[in-house]
């Protein structure tokens, strides 16, 4: 006698490395997400990913500090919002709050009530560091040119 | 015979029955949508002096201004300032009716321009004024005084033809330094008309103002505060 395999349900996968609050799920508190999220429920409190990207979805109600690195919004959000790449406001979206960031993108349909500021890019390490080193060769000449015994001659 | 032709041709009294007259579908006119240049922009562009950082207060809050004012290194404060009218007078025909009750009228002020004194470095009115009738324009230029620093410049546009019943109520958008974009979203009666006497004296309390003329029907007025 045999048995039919059981069928198994399909299951769609999510995708690798975003983390998803669905539209039933009410989070009250902190979040702080390794990796990207997505937020389709609702939150109060504060969300960050700083290194990655939030999408706040359509189904997304947020009354939430926001930060991440590139963060768009379909949904409602109250608070303010901190991107340190890019801040997009999608059609049919509502913030209610101040947007810093480095590139700002706002849809036709996408509403906005509060200040734009632009939030100057971060130098890359190593452009940083090369900086650094420059000023520092730069003021150690300086302070060579400086010293008494040069100015005596 | 002769009678029976006579008949069939003029059968009765009645009069002969011709079908109803259907005019024509009239279809509405297509909003209007039109780029034109603005010297008055470009005037209110050169008073901010290439510094970056300055806070903007724009009371059309096009997406497209946002945005170009933030490249600009500027820190835009878009404002739903028609939506806000129309919550608070709706916009049907009796919106200047209820813009005379007090009550309306405080709410309205407090709850679209609550910012901190002297906050702004500029504002871009644009054509909100002109759907405001005095009983609230009054409350709203005194705030505008109040949230703004001295020496700010204001951008504002008035339809100059004062004899219009209704004019578009476009929306405004920023392409570049002297060039608008202007999309038509509505139609609005005009609370009171403003040709130059009328912007003089609006403005009485705030410093000079310069009016540049166009050829199309919108008055471009900047204002320094």
């Amino acid at each position: 006698m045999s048995t039919a395999p059981a069928i198994r349900s399909y299951e769609p996968e999510a995708p690798r490395g975003v983390a998803t609050i669905g539209k039933a799920v009410y989070i009250k508190g902190q979040i702080i997400a390794r990796e990207d999220l997505i937020v389709d429920g609702q939150v109060d409190g504060t969300v960050e990913a700083q290194e990655h990207r939030i999408t706040i979805g359509p189904n997304g109600r947020v009354a939430a500090t926001i930060k991440g690195r590139h963060i768009i919004i379909q949904g409602q959000v109250t608070g303010n919002v901190e991107g340190s790449e890019k801040v997009e406001i999608r059609n049919g979206a509502k913030l209610l709050g101040d947007v810093r960031t480095v590139k700002f993108v706002c849809e036709e349909e996408g509403t906005i009530n509060g200040s734009v500021a632009s939030l100057r890019p971060e130098p890359k390490p190593a452009a940083a560091a090369t900086e650094t080193k420059e000023k520092a060769a730069a003021a150690s000449a300086t302070q060579q040119t400086l010293t008494p015994t040069e100015v005596k001659k | 015979m002769l009678d029976k032709l006579r008949n069939f041709f003029q059968p009765d009294d009645e009069p002969p029955r011709l079908p109803a007259y259907k005019p024509p579908p009239v279809e509405p006119a297509a909003p209007i949508q039109l780029t034109r240049v603005s010297n008055g922009l470009d005037q209110f562009f050169l008073e901010l002096g290439g510094q970056d950082r300055l806070k903007i207060l724009d009371l059309c809050g096009a997406p497209a201004t946002t945005e170009y004012l933030f490249e600009q290194q500027q820190i835009p404060r878009p404002d739903s300032f028609y939506r806000a009218l129309e919550l608070a007078f709706g916009n049907g025909p009796g919106y200047l009716d209820r813009q005379l009750e007090e009550d309306r009228v405080e709410i309205f002020v407090k709850h679209t321009l609550d910012h901190k004194e002297g906050e702004f470095d500029a504002v871009l009115l644009w054509d909100s004024l002109q759907y405001l009738r005095p009983e609230l324009l009054g409350p709203v230029l005194e705030q505008i005084h109040t949230i703004t620093r001295p020496g700010a410049p204001i951008f504002a546009i008035f339809h100059a033809d004062e004899r219009a019943e209704e004019v578009p109520v476009f929306s405004y958008q920023i392409q570049g330094r002297n060039q608008l974009y202007l999309t038509e979203r509505d139609r609005r009666r005009l609370a009171q008309p403003f040709n130059n006497r009328n912007i003089d004296r609006i403005f009485k309390n705030f410093g000079p103002r310069k009016f540049f003329l166009a050829r199309d029907q919108l008055r471009e007025v900047l204002i320094w505060r």
